[in-house]
């Protein structure tokens, strides 16, 4: 269906937003395309969707060449890009058939069409309907379902989710699912790890425009164990002890990152108290414990060597030179996802602060729901930046573990079964859940754990008020329905 | 090839319909626009109305001669909103479909220039009839056609210069503040105000190569009802005008990234 051989696109100024990418998409598949802003992906979907010329490379989309056939290409593809690309100021229905029109379908067909679209993507009553009305979600399912209009047989869709509430985004999956059972080829890009495990068959993981690796989901995450300890320390393990936990035959990888230490193993229930044993007779004291299955951060980490939310920081804006101006206006309204690098640095900048001095984790989880409440106000007050654009880190988490129980739900149970060997730390989606989940556990006096905690005690104390704050998936989830209601405001002009 | 003739022409006019529905869903727009041009000639009439008392000024009535200017000048001022609409298109990411989907390039520019010289022939045919009431005079039948034709081709080449610089700018402040900063230049480096003999020569060599000046000459000859080699001149001036203008457009349509 898709086949890329040694693509490449410069932007004037030499920018090499997408570095010689190779790859094939057979029919049927969902292939994810996963990387932070700014690793090509855009870029890479606009080559493959004629919006940009390649500047070397060849592309060929179901036979045709992108480059000598623009036009067959056209025809072949439906195409959801990250703003609506629904025009508000018609209704639901006459949407559908201007689409229609621009594909030279005649009239009856496209009614056809409509009608099968409709009631696919349960809309059918909404056809009169002014789109500028419509909520986010719905819009982005009109989107979709006119992209569908001149029966594609592959659909690329850009970011599309951003800016939707999880209920919204658990919904869009189900009807992606649906749109692939039925044959159809997708291919999605995406920075939400979260996103390419629930929907994707194939991940590849693009970062400063190459591509890292390509695997299913679960190959790329069983490549790491079946499970991951993540331990921190008061200072960063030196290189010789780092050897040391390298050559040790219980783990499969070992990832340093900072003051933590990801340890990737097998069984890692078994696993544990022999690793805190073992790390006593090393003399090492860790700060905090964590079990968690690996998670595609985990992936991002093994592939790229920089953290998921740290990795924007060294890439190049997608717009390229002096498209700059998209990605700075995108910033101030609609949708901050889009937006370039400036804002992964200060996001990047904090999670960093988390995570190397993990002393201050507990007061910023402490403070964390003010924020959350004040930044739900002020983003209904002023955009509708939704997406994990201008949220916080730990926001995200609460949204992926809403959206993401069933992937979760393994690692809760396993905190239950053995809250002892807990310790929370709040580097992690699950970790926040598991704060609340083991509070009990933290006072009841005697536990192991508690002298593993070492000095990092007096910080933990703080623990209980600050799972008390911390809101659970609702209120997470909450904080945004606001912001999507906003959004409404914004699209109805 | 010419499945690909007759795909350009019905999309060219299927899009133009499609954006003259929207101009009809919010027709105060194009009644707004008349506003100001309007005020122009009312009050900028008023003022210098004893400018027409001047030895060797063409015409006997300042609103007589001031009425074509205007006319330009809602041209100007509507043409220059095209590339705002446009950007409308981009943010809420029709465009983008609209460029995804088998469509030429010239379809789609050549429907946002049409659209926006149909609201500017509605403005213009208003503007008459209302100049007409306060002593401008009424062309005739052969001169509103004329009149008709000069402020199509205008609106073409500006229009065209508005989307081109939307495309380019991306954003809409700077090309507001550029719209703002190019057409009243614009109108006073042309005979629209003042009789080119007032002005001192070196802006009288500037409003040589200024299409408006030629669009001034070419609907006060409408006025008059001199089709003379003048006449026929500035239109074909006008005509190489619009032709680049909407050639640069779709250039910059063609490689926008």
């Amino acid at each position: 269906m898709i086949k890329i051989d040694h693509l490449i696109k410069e932007f004037d100024g030499g920018v090499r937003a997408v570095d010689d990418i190779s790859l094939h998409v057979q029919a049927g598949e969902v292939f994810g395309f996963l990387g932070p802003n700014g690793a090509g992906k855009t870029t890479t979907i606009k080559i493959l969707t004629t919006l940009l010329h390649p500047t070397s490379g060849t592309v060929r989309i179901a036979g045709h060449d992108v480059s000598q056939d623009p036009l067959a290409v056209r025809m072949s593809f439906g195409y959801v890009g990250q703003q609506s690309g629904v025009d508000p100021a018609f209704t639901v229905s006459e949407n559908m058939l201007l689409q229609g029109r621009l594909y030279h379908l005649p009239k009856k067909k496209i009614e056809e069409r409509m009608e099968a679209l409709l009631s696919l993507f349960d809309m059918s009553e909404r056809s009169g309907q002014w789109v500028g009305s419509l909520s986010g979600g719905l819009k982005r399912r009109l989107d979709i379902a006119t992209a569908l209009i001149h029966e594609p047989k592959l659909l690329f869709l850009d970011e599309p989710t951003i800016g939707l509430d999880p209920k919204s985004r658990a919904d869009l999956w189900a009807y992606l699912r649906r749109l692939n059972q039925e044959g159809m080829t997708l291919f999605l890009t995406t920075h939400h790890l979260d996103e390419v495990d629930q929907l994707a068959n194939r991940v590849g993981i693009l970062d400063s425009g190459r591509i890292r690796v390509i695997g299913t989901p679960d190959e790329l995450k069983d490549s790491l164990g079946e499970d991951t300890i993540h331990l921190t320390f008061d200072r960063a393990v030196d290189t010789a002890m780092l050897e040391v936990f390298r050559k040790k035959e219980w783990f499969k990888e070992v990832i340093q990152e900072g003051l933590s230490l990801r340890l990737y193993l097998e069984n890692g229930q078994t696993y544990l108290p022999k690793v805190m044993q073992w790390l006593e007779a090393l003399g090492l004291t860790a700060k905090s414990v964590l079990l968690a299955r690996p998670t595609f951060d985990d992936v991002y980490l093994k592939y790229t060597g920089k953290n998921w939310l740290l990795a924007g920081e060294s890439s190049e804006d997608e717009w390229g030179g002096k498209n700059n101006k998209w990605a700075k206006k995108w910033k101030k309204s609609d949708d901050s996802d889009t937006g370039g690098d400036e804002e992964w640095k200060k996001w990047g900048d904090q999670a960093q602060g988390s995570w190397s001095e993990e002393k201050d984790t507990p007061e910023k989880l402490e403070s964390n729901p003010a924020e959350v409440a004040s930044e739900a106000a002020s983003e209904s007050n002023q955009s509708d930046a939704s997406g994990t654009g201008q949220e916080e880190p730990w926001k995200k988490w609460g949204d992926q573990a809403q959206g993401d129980w069933s992937a979760e739900k393994k690692s809760v149970e396993k905190s239950k079964v053995t809250p002892s060997e807990e310790v929370p730390e709040s580097t992690q989606p699950d970790e926040t859940k598991k704060t609340v989940e083991s509070n009990d556990a933290e006072n009841v006096p005697d536990e192991p754990w508690k002298k593993w905690q070492g000095q990092g005690d007096a910080n933990w104390s703080s623990e209980d008020k600050s799972s008390e704050d911390k809101p659970k998936g609702e209120s997470d989830a909450s904080s945004q329905w606001p912001s999507d209601e906003s959004s409404d405001k914004n699209w109805k002009e | 090839m010419s499945d690909l003739i007759l795909h350009f022409i019905s999309d060219t006019r299927y899009l133009f319909f499609k954006y003259l529905k929207l101009t009809w869903r919010m027709p105060m727009w194009t009644f707004f626009g008349l506003i100001q041009p309007l005020l122009w000639l009312l009050i900028f009439g008023q003022l210098f109305r004893g400018f027409a008392e001047l030895p060797q000024f063409p015409t006997g009535d300042y609103t007589q001669f001031l009425a074509p200017g205007v006319i330009v000048m809602t041209v100007l001022f509507g043409a220059s909103w095209s590339g705002v609409s446009l950007l409308r298109d981009l943010r809420h990411g029709v465009m983008e479909k609209l460029l995804v989907s088998p469509i030429l390039r010239s379809s789609i520019v050549l429907s946002r220039l049409l659209h926006n010289a149909f609201t500017v022939l509605v403005q213009v045919f208003l503007l008459v009839i209302v100049s007409a009431l306060i002593g401008a005079g009424m062309p005739s039948g052969q001169g509103f056609f004329w009149i008709w034709v000069v402020v199509l081709l205008l609106a073409v080449g500006f229009s065209a210069i508005s989307n081109a610089l939307a495309m380019f700018l991306k954003e809409e402040e700077p090309l507001v503040v550029m719209g703002n900063m190019l057409t009243l230049p614009l109108l006073f480096f042309s005979s629209a105000l003042v009789p080119a003999d007032f002005m001192p020569a070196w802006m009288q060599l500037i409003s040589r190569f200024n299409p408006v000046t030629y669009g001034v000459e070419a609907v006060r000859a409408c006025y008059e009802g001199v089709f003379l080699q003048p006449f026929w001149m500035s239109l074909g001036i006008l005509v190489v005008f619009a032709g680049v203008s909407f050639i640069a457009a779709i250039m910059t349509f063609q490689r926008a990234e």
